[in-house]
This record gives structure tokens, C-alpha cells and sequence, in this order.
């Protein structure tokens, strides 16, 4: 499952690992909807639009080899299984990493475009395929989703600014690796700055950057090009719980509420990037 | 007519001056290649042996004949071991030294070497002084440095002149690149966006001259303005130094102008960083790194981080020498395209 050592896995930051041993990709998000619906108290049938992002496509056996088997999508299957009843659906795939930043973004531009829309619901999930290696570019892939309700007049985490770039030279990461790695912090730093720029924030009033938790020395040279100090950086998950491909901002800023790291007001930024290859940057307001 | 012995012949800056003097000198390489072509006749030997390699009827005869020398010899390696870079360097220079004292007729030695003799100094550094304690960037600078204490101390003895250069991008006259060298592997790397990043300060400012102007400068110096005990910068004018987050960006924009589908790849222009922040991702990649990141960021190591030391090099003593000869460096900002032009079309010395 994995090739590194792990004296070379604690150096890259990585302790711990999770693999879904039984669950599909699909289980992970329907566990992480469930979840989210409990504890906002909100019915599946008040949901507007569901947001279904992935960027591993599920593995779902076609039936016969029948053609119609290639239709069978996890995203409209979730709608019926949870009764979200009113919600049309949004497939988001091909986005790696960023998939839940970018379902976040699609979210709040629909609120802003669909007056009729008044909730979105997002989710993530990504499970490697069984028998993965589970290594990949200096980093270590657990399995793992997320959701999140996008609202109007929510009480808290206020989508303040969110910025997105894509560089397609990049599509191959098997054979761009290391242009992939040389590029990243440059483009990293400006896609933060330009998030922060268009927040009409300065670095220093961001209370807590909510990382993807890919390998701890890579964030550990973005924090100086940046001046994120430790104290204001959320990465004690990296550790803990690996990469999940593109759910880590969203368990990251789950953790630091029930941690008490965040108060009311706290402007928090929220990075990440994916293979593909895009860079992307979201403020909120917590 | 006087004889030129010349160490490192096939050298860039070797090949111009034999060019320039074939018809003042009786000229002699001491080469164990093949000579240029400007030269009356090649001498079998290396300055990293006793008596230069030559057997004792040769040297003889040689020490007889040489008024003058010409040691541009020198391995410019910056990864080089210490060893390696000194036996040329330093201890090749003794024996070119030692030669000089042998000869009876000798009026002028000439020894080419770097303005980063000034290693992690900063400020204005002039052309008189060489001691210091700041440390180097690399082996090169230091070798080149130790060579120098030993002229300094051979200059009671021996009419020596030192000409220490900065970084030759390329000929000005010609619009080409007569040698590729760091710089221009570091550009390169640039071009295929694999520079994660650049140590330096944004007030740091890069000096490039030209093949042409050092060779200009250096075939006056030698030969009309010679002066024992003298060394001189031959560096770019001080208002032709370009700051380096300028100097980024204009070759972004360069590789943009002269390669269309290069701005199509959106190779993101490298932070400038302090050393500090370099040095760890010189650490990560070291451990953890792809074998070819491991490669850029040890070739890009190797000099870079001279940016980090924001210097100046006066040049008055060459000011002064050149004076009223119309011997310039060009000016920098129309060197360089053309210097990343021929890069591009020669596919970085791939094709001529």
C-alpha cells in the first residue's frame, strides 16, 4: 500500500492513514450527507440543488456489459436513496483535490444567479480504488468525503472571496511531476494573494488557514513564502488523518470549530490544490 | 615580435584574445586539447603539473622564449569538489607562477578570474581589495579567491595584472552565445519551468557583460595599458544593472516573445525567496525530492544564492584604463534578447 518508509512518511508529516476497507466512495458521501442534514436539522426535502463532486470516478459494475450500465451515477442515486426530492442534481467531476472548493464556488454562484435556489447542498467523497498504492507525489491518500449546506443568510462562514486557476499544461501529473512540484508554490502564493486581494485582505487578519493536508514541508515553505505563522495554521490533521483528495479543508475547519481554534468573525482561508491542474482559495467569515 | 604563452586557449575568452592578437604575438597554447587556430604552436602540457607537465628540455627552452602569459586556465565548475577546483585553480596557478620565475625574458603576466572572488560580501566592493571573512557560495568563488591571495603575494615579485570578470551572457556583436555556461542552464531550467524558486533579494541587481566587451577590455588591458599590481573589474555599467525581480520578469516575457506555445504552458515566474526558505526546500528535495528536482535545485544552489548578497562592483580602475579607447560594455537590455533569442534557436547549444 505504500513504498516510503516511515521515518520517510514522518518526515513528509504523515502518521496515520484511512482506507475504506467496505465502503464504495459513495457510502463516504452518503455518511457525510446524513451527517451534515442531522446535525443542521434540515430536511432532505428542503434541499434545492445537490452538488455531487468526485474526482475518481466511482467503480460500479456494469450489469451485463449493457451500455446503460455507463449511466449509472452515484449523484442521482444519492438524491433518490436520501429523499432529497426537490433537488436537481450537479455532477462535478475531473477537478482533483479542489473538486470540493469548486462545488462550494458553482453553489454560491447559483444562489447568486437562481433567486428561486435557497439551498445547496455539496458533497465530496473520493475512496482509491482497492488495492491502491497510496502514495502519490509526496503525499499519502486516505479515503474520505465531506458536505456542506451553501445557504442564503447563513448564520456562519460567509463566502467572502474564493479564487480559482487552472493550468492545463499540467493535465498529466505521471509525466509533469516535477514541473507540477516547480510551479506550485508560485502559483499557490498567487492564488492566495489574489484571494486576498479581492477579500481586501491582508495575510496578517487571517485567523486561521485551513489547509489541504498534503505533505507538512511543502506547507511548511508556503507558510514563509506567505507569512502564515504556526499558531494560525491548522495542519495537525495532516498527520492525523492523511489526504483525502479534495475533503481535507472542509474536515479541517470541522476540527478547528470542535478544537475552539475559531471564533464568530474569524476571517479563515482555505486552500488546496488538484491534479488537473488547479489551484484554488476560498475566504470565509466563520 | 614578443611570445604569448596562453593557459586555457580554447576557452571563450582565450579563443577571442588569440583572434585579436595573432598578429602582435608569437602566440603558444599550452593545451593538452587541440590549439585554436590562431595560435604559432601548441604546447603539450597542464598547469596542474609540476613544471607545467613538460619535460625538462621543453620547459627549458619554453622559459627562454615567453615574454609574457596569459593564464585564463581554470575549472569554473561551481559543484566541484574543493580538491578538484584547487588543483586547477590554485595549484595550477603556482605552477604557471613558478614557470613566470623561470623566465628570463618575461614583462607581463595577465591571470583572468571572477568579481565573485567577493563571495558572500556585500556592498561596494572595490577592485583593490580581496581579503574578507564573509564566506562563499561555492567552491569556485573560493578557489578563485585563494588564487588570488597567492597573486597578490607573487605581485611583489612579478609583474601581474588580474582581470576578474562577472557573468558572460553572450556576444554582443553577434547577437550569440559563444559558450554556454551556469547562467545559462539556470535560464534553461526557467524555460522548463522547473525553477521552484529563486534565493535572492529584491534589491539584488544582475551584472551580465558581454564576450566581446571583456574581450575588448581585456586584450587593452594586457597589452597598451598593462599595469603590474593592478586588478580590475570588468563588469556591467552601473546603470545597465538590471534588479532581479525585473530581470525575471523580463525573461518570462522574452521566452514569451520568442517561443509562442511557451506561454501557452503558463510557467508560473519563480518567487524570489530568502535563503532560508530555499534552503528548505533544498532539504525537502534532498530527502524526499525527484532525482531530476534534486538536480535543479542543486544546479540552481550552486550560484543563486549569490543573489542573496546585494553587491556592487566599482570598476574605476578599468574606467580609467579604457578611457578614450571606445571600449564599453553594451548596453544590457539589448544584449539580453538576443542572448535568450540564440538560446531558443540554438536549442541551448543543442544545434548551431
Amino acid at each position: 500500500m505504500v513504498e516510503s518508509t516511515p521515518e520517510q512518511l514522518e518526515h513528509l508529516g504523515f502518521r496515520r492513514l484511512f482506507v475504506a476497507d467496505a465502503e464504495t466512495s459513495y457510502d463516504l458521501a452518503k455518511g457525510a450527507v446524513r451527517k451534515l442534514l442531522r446535525s443542521a436539522a434540515v430536511a432532505p426535502g428542503e434541499i434545492d440543488t445537490l452538488i455531487y463532486a468526485s474526482a475518481i470516478p466511482e467503480e460500479r459494475p456494469r450489469r451485463g456489459g449493457h451500455l446503460s450500465g455507463l449511466f449509472r451515477y452515484p449523484a442521482t442515486a444519492l438524491q433518490y436513496e436520501l429523499e432529497l426530492t426537490r433537488a436537481n442534481v450537479i455532477g462535478l467531476a475531473q477537478a482533483g483535490c479542489v473538486s470540493f472548493l469548486s462545488a462550494i464556488r458553482v453553489a454560491s454562484n447559483l444562489l447568486v444567479s437562481e433567486p428561486a435556489v435557497r439551498r445547496v447542498l455539496c458533497v465530496s467523497a473520493d475512496a482509491l480504488p482497492k488495492g491502491s498504492r497510496r502514495e502519490v507525489l509526496y503525499n499519502l491518500i486516505s479515503d474520505g468525503g465531506a458536505a456542506a449546506l451553501v445557504e442564503r443568510d447563513a448564520g456562519s462562514n460567509r463566502i467572502v472571496a474564493h479564487t480559482q486557476v487552472t493550468k492545463g499544461y499540467f493535465w498529466d501529473p505521471k509525466n509533469k511531476g516535477n514541473e507540477i512540484v516547480a510551479s506550485y508554490f508560485a502559483t499557490a502564493r498567487h492564488v492566495i494573494q489574489e484571494t486576498l486581494d479581492k477579500a481586501q485582505l491582508d495575510i496578517s487578519e487571517i485567523a486561521m488557514v485551513l489547509p489541504h493536508n498534503v505533505n507538512r514541508r511543502s506547507w511548511d515553505i508556503l507558510r514563509r513564502l506567505l507569512n502564515i505563522p504556526s499558531e494560525r495554521f491548522f495542519g495537525g490533521n495532516i498527520p492525523r488523518k492523511g489526504h483525502t483528495i479534495a475533503a481535507d479543508n472542509a474536515i479541517n475547519l470541522c476540527d478547528a470549530v470542535k478544537a475552539g481554534k475559531v471564533k464568530r468573525g474569524d476571517y479563515l482561508l482555505l486552500f488546496t490544490f488538484g491534479f488537473g491542474a488547479h489551484w484554488a482559495c476560498t475566504i470565509l467569515e466563520h | 615580435m614578443a611570445t604569448l604563452l596562453v593557459t586555457g586557449a580554447s576557452g571563450m575568452i582565450g579563443r577571442g584574445l588569440l583572434d585579436r592578437w595573432r598578429r602582435d604575438f608569437e602566440i603558444l597554447a599550452l593545451t593538452h586539447k587541440s590549439p585554436p587556430p590562431a595560435c604559432s604552436g601548441r604546447v603539450q602540457g597542464d598547469v596542474t603539473q609540476p613544471r607545467l607537465g613538460l619535460g625538462r628540455e621543453d620547459y627549458a627552452s619554453l622559459s627562454s622564449r615567453v615574454n609574457a602569459i596569459l593564464h585564463c586556465a581554470a575549472l569554473t565548475e561551481f559543484t566541484a569538489m574543493r580538491e578538484e577546483a584547487d588543483s586547477v585553480n590554485v595549484r595550477g596557478t603556482l605552477n604557471v607562477l613558478a614557470f613566470a620565475r623561470d623566465c628570463r625574458k618575461l614583462e607581463r603576466i595577465g591571470v583572468l578570474s571572477t568579481a565573485y572572488v567577493a563571495g558572500r560580501r556585500r556592498g561596494l566592493i572595490l577592485e583593490r581589495e580581496l581579503e574578507h571573512r564573509a564566506g562563499f557560495v561555492n567552491v569556485y568563488e573560493a578557489s578563485k579567491y585563494r588564487m588570488e591571495k597567492r597573486l597578490r603575494q607573487a605581485m611583489k615579485g612579478l609583474p601581474i595584472a588580474v582581470y576578474r570578470l562577472s557573468t558572460v551572457a553572450g556576444n554582443a556583436r553577434t547577437g550569440r552565445v559563444d559558450q554556454f555556461n551556469a547562467l545559462h542552464r539556470a535560464l534553461r531550467l526557467f524555460y522548463n519551468g522547473l525553477v521552484p524558486m529563486l534565493p535572492g533579494l529584491e534589491t539584488s541587481k544582475i551584472d551580465l557583460i558581454s564576450s566581446d566587451y571583456a574581450i575588448d577590455a581585456i586584450a587593452h588591458l594586457f597589452v597598451r595599458g598593462f599595469r603590474a599590481g593592478q586588478t580590475y573589474h570588468i563588469v556591467a555599467q552601473e546603470s545597465d544593472l538590471i534588479p532581479l525581480p525585473e530581470f525575471v520578469d523580463l525573461t518570462a516575457e522574452l521566452f514569451a516573445r520568442f517561443d509562442h506555445r511557451w506561454k501557452s504552458r503558463a510557467v508560473a515566474t519563480p518567487p524570489i525567496v530568502p535563503l532560508a526558505t530555499f534552503r528548505l526546500l533544498e532539504r525537502s528535495v534532498e530527502r524526499a525530492g525527484s532525482p531530476i528536482l534534486r538536480q535543479v535545485v542543486r544546479a540552481t544552489g550552486a550560484f543563486v544564492p549569490q543573489l542573496c548578497y546585494d553587491k556592487r562592483f566599482d570598476n574605476a580602475n578599468t574606467r580609467q584604463a579604457v578611457r578614450g579607447t571606445g571600449i564599453a560594455p553594451p548596453a544590457l537590455r539589448e544584449l539580453y534578447p538576443a542572448v535568450i533569442r540564440d538560446c531558443l534557436r540554438t536549442r541551448w547549444g543543442a544545434e548551431t
